[in-house]
């Protein structure tokens, strides 16, 4: 199965899907006018993945800046990796924020209070 | 006349003689009357009445009437002993002719009589018309006219009855001859016309009959005819097949034979010239090969300078063309850009008219602002205010997405917030009145609305709130909030009070309630509350989030500023930041001062702070006019919306007074006075009437009310009637 790589736009993140290591990074903005149209070729990849999955798959959501369009698709997105849990495959959720971003911090605590998947926190100092 | 009687004569006559031989001679009658004499000496009768009959002809035929009228009625004599009555009939008859000829019509007339009454008894219905005929033919010729008329219609009606034609025409020819001779000329005109056309009608259906006769036959004929033709013309064709047939069958296979040769001689020569053509085609290409060749050489050789040129030409035209093309294309960018932005503004002027007005808040906070930039001309951040009393209750809302979808959500956020926050005022006394309350009703008409029930295909539309009820009597502020907190600076501190982390919406947790959190007000704080807009905008140096924590850092900043000098930071900062970035969402920061609350607290006559009153009233606006009324006098006011419920009401609660409707639904006030009466006979009740009706007052005065009001109430007279009954 082929890896998935989108770069990063002026207001789209950079995507890059390792369907090898099982890696998953999201990163940069995500302020697409059409959410649903860019995130089509990840929701599409992931229905693949899901079928043949790496053992160990860890989701890196890497984001400065997401719309509420977007943070809709993040949790479509989990819901997918959900299911990777009933196969046996360990599934890790990495939030990475800003020191200062307690609102992205709170966001990921949010997100993890929704679905079954383990979260960590992984946070970055600001300079 | 005279001619049909021999007409009919003749024909009588040969039935007569149809067996006898026509004997005319005097010895023939002569023999026949010795016969006569023999057959009476054998007793014979029948032979003897035959030749009888005979005589009577012999000699009728001689002219001799008087000798024949002689045997004729000999013959019927034998006849009368034969019973043989058809005899006698025809004999009669003849015997009747023959009278007539010799003008005695009264013997004519016995003798015709004779014949009809035996055929009278036969029931010989022609005959009886030919017998009455002959009787209206004697009577005629006896010139007893009117005796005629009546045989004849006697004659007339039987003729009509068995559609006697012929007997009808004769009826009527006489009929018209009577009438003449009696003078009736318009009647024998008639009878002569009836004749006329009768007798033209019969010649027709005669000819008719005739050419039917004809056609008939001949169409057989031609039938006939026909079949016979067609039969030979079908045994001619079958030869002739058969015959070609067999020709051509011989020809082809002569043709066959012929053709074989022909083409076998064909392909030798075609063998022959086959090899000759492709040696000189061969020869033909190589040349034209050749040729093309050196053209090519040539042709490239000239194109490689003329290209360099073309190509200059070529991209100056296709350039133009592009240019062309752009221009059009942002012509009609432009005009649909225009429409589309001509009917979002327009949606604009609905936003801002639905968004309370400016001097709503200012009555309520004289120290706040708003800060509303919208991403594009419509937002869906929204803010919203109710005031009712000593309570404001303020809510600051964003909702998914923005411009028009937002703005769509936003609209329909302001209605449910009007909805439920009314609901809650006019029912205060049964619901309780809380931040978190209205959140949770909020997020069920959100998620009824849309049709929300959590599959993952649908829409999860809603939106973050942040809700404070303030209460400037026991100086308390109640918040909820969906995702969105508020600010409290104090002080020169800042608390966040948080809000839920769950939408306005469907969701994991939304059957959880938001929570209520109560918080003791002091005068100047601060409250801010906002959406993520503004704190969320990228920009700054490193083209990053702004983040809430600079947001509240900078507002501590300028705490100390004015309200109105705070928003004007505010944008500036916000401005500045987001530098040449486009703005990324709605931004929307209310802050309010709190400030003692000016109320309309005149200390007059009425002042009836500890008292309840119990409105009765179906009709809202009814309702509210008279709470208004009462407003300034800080009575608590409790409704009840028709009778039944003020009586429980009543039952459960004290009141120091009932503000009664007569016209209400379930039970009117009259009936509720009297039920009131009945447990509690000294509460006072003010009855409410439309326009004074008589007929209402003196019901409900006996009833048990105290006294009575007129609608539309005036002011000073309503309180002054009620202060009558409340201070006692």
């Amino acid at each position: 199965m082929e890896s998935l790589i989108i770069p990063e736009g002026t207001n789209t993140p950079n995507v890059r899907f390792d369907a090898k290591t099982g890696k998953l990074e999201i990163t940069g903005n995500s302020i697409p006018e059409d959410v649903a149209g860019f995130y089509q070729p990840v929701f599409d990849w992931l229905t693949q993945y899901i079928e043949q999955p790496a053992k160990n798959t860890e989701l890196h959501i890497h984001l400065n800046y997401f719309n509420s369009a977007s943070a809709k698709v993040i949790l479509d997105i989990l819901n997918y990796l959900e299911a990777l849990l009933d196969r046996n495959v360990d599934v890790q959720v990495h939030w990475h924020y800003l020191d200062i971003d307690e609102d992205m911090f709170s966001t990921g605590k949010e997100f993890q209070s929704l679905v079954k998947l383990p979260f960590q926190f992984i946070q970055h100092v600001s300079e | 006349m005279k001619t049909k009687r021999y007409l009919i004569w003749l024909i009588l006559l040969i039935i007569m003689t149809g067996r006898a031989s026509l004997a005319q001679s005097s010895n023939e009658i002569a023999d026949l009357e010795s016969m006569c004499t023999r057959y009476e000496q054998e007793n014979n009768r029948v032979e003897l009445a035959k030749t009888q009959t005979k005589i009577g002809f012999l000699y009728r035929d001689k002219g001799n009437y008087r000798q024949a009228i002689e045997w004729f009625k000999k013959a019927v004599a034998t006849n009368e002993k034969l019973g043989n009555s058809n005899a006698i009939r025809v004999l009669s008859t003849n015997i009747g002719y023959m009278y007539s000829e010799l003008n005695n019509y009264d013997e004519a007339i016995e003798s015709f009589r004779r014949s009809l009454k035996i055929n009278e008894q036969l029931n010989k219905k022609s005959d009886i018309v030919q017998d009455l005929i002959n009787i209206a033919q004697a009577q005629q010729d006896k010139q007893n006219y009117a005796e005629s008329n009546n045989t004849l219609n006697r004659a007339q009606a039987l003729a009509q009855e068995m559609n006697e034609l012929n007997a009808l025409k004769t009826i009527f020819s006489m009929l018209a001859e009577n009438y003449e001779k009696l003078g009736k000329t318009d009647k024998a005109k008639e009878y002569f016309d009836m004749a006329a056309s009768l007798r033209s009608h019969i010649q027709k259906e005669e000819i008719k009959r005739y050419e039917d006769q004809t056609k008939k036959a001949e169409a057989e004929v031609y039938a006939r005819e026909n079949e016979k033709k067609k039969l030979s013309e079908e045994l001619n064709r079958v030869y002739t097949e058969k015959e070609l047939t067999l020709r051509l069958l011989e020809q082809e296979k002569e043709l066959r034979d012929l053709r074989e040769k022909e083409f076998q001689a064909k392909e030798k020569l075609q063998k022959a010239r086959q090899q000759t053509t492709n040696i000189i085609l061969a020869s033909l290409v190589l040349i034209i090969i050749l040729i093309l060749l050196f053209v090519i050489v040539i042709f490239k050789q000239l194109q490689r300078i003329k290209h360099t040129n073309e190509m200059l030409s070529e991209s100056h035209r296709q350039i133009a063309e592009q240019k062309q093309e752009i221009e059009n294309q942002h012509a009609i960018v432009t005009a649909q850009k225009k429409k589309l932005t001509d009917s979002i503004l327009y949606a604009q002027r609905i936003q801002n008219a639905v968004l309370p007005p400016r001097y709503v808040f200012e009555k309520i906070f004289p120290q706040h602002f708003i800060l509303f930039k919208p991403r594009d001309i419509v937002s869906g951040d929204f803010y919203w205010i109710s005031s009712k009393d000593n309570i404001a209750v303020i809510a600051v809302a964003d909702c998914t997405g923005h411009g028009v979808p937002g703005a769509f959500m936003s609209m329909l956020g302001i209605a449910f917030l009007n909805e439920i926050v009314s609901k809650m005022t006019i029912n205060r006394h049964i619901v309780a009145f809380h931040a978190s309350e209205i959140l949770n009703e909020l997020r069920n008409y959100v998620i009824q609305s849309l049709h929300q029930t959590g599959r993952p295909t649908e829409s999860k539309d809603g939106m973050d709130i942040a809700l404070c009820i303030i209460d400037f009597e026991s100086k308390t502020m109640q918040f909820a909030g969906a995702h969105n907190p508020a600010y409290l600076i104090r002080n020169g501190e800042l608390q966040i009070i948080e809000a839920d982390r769950m939408p306005i919406g469907i969701y994991k947790t939304d059957n959880k309630s938001f929570t209520n959190r109560e918080i003791k007000l002091e005068y100047n704080d601060q409250i801010y509350l906002f959406s993520d807009g503004y704190y969320d905008q990228i920009g700054g140096p490193k083209r990053t989030k702004m983040m809430s924590v600079n947001f509240r850092n900078f507002l501590l900043e300028i705490a100390q500023q004015p309200m109105s000098e705070q928003q004007k930071l505010l944008d500036e900062y916000f401005e500045s930041w987001k530098g040449n970035n486009e703005q990324l969402d709605d931004v929307l920061v209310v802050g309010l001062k709190f400030t003692q609350h000016i109320l309309p607290s005149e200390t007059s006559e009425f002042q009836w702070e500890n008292k309840i009153i119990l409105i009765a009233e179906d009709v809202d606006i009814n309702y509210f006019l008279l709470a208004e009324a009462l407003k300034k006098t800080k009575a608590n006011i409790v409704r009840a919306v028709n009778g039944k419920e003020a009586v429980e009401l009543t039952q459960k609660q004290h009141f120091d007074l009932i503000l009664m409707d007569i016209r209400m639904p379930e039970m009117d006030g009259i009936e509720a006075t009297r039920e009131i009466r009945k447990f509690n006979p000294t509460i006072p009740i003010v009855a409410q009437t439309a326009f004074g009706d008589e007929n209402d007052i003196q019901r409900i005065m006996a009833a048990g009310c105290n006294d009575h009001i007129t609608k539309p109430i005036n002011l000073k007279a309503f309180l002054s009637v009620i202060k009558k009954y409340i201070n006692a």
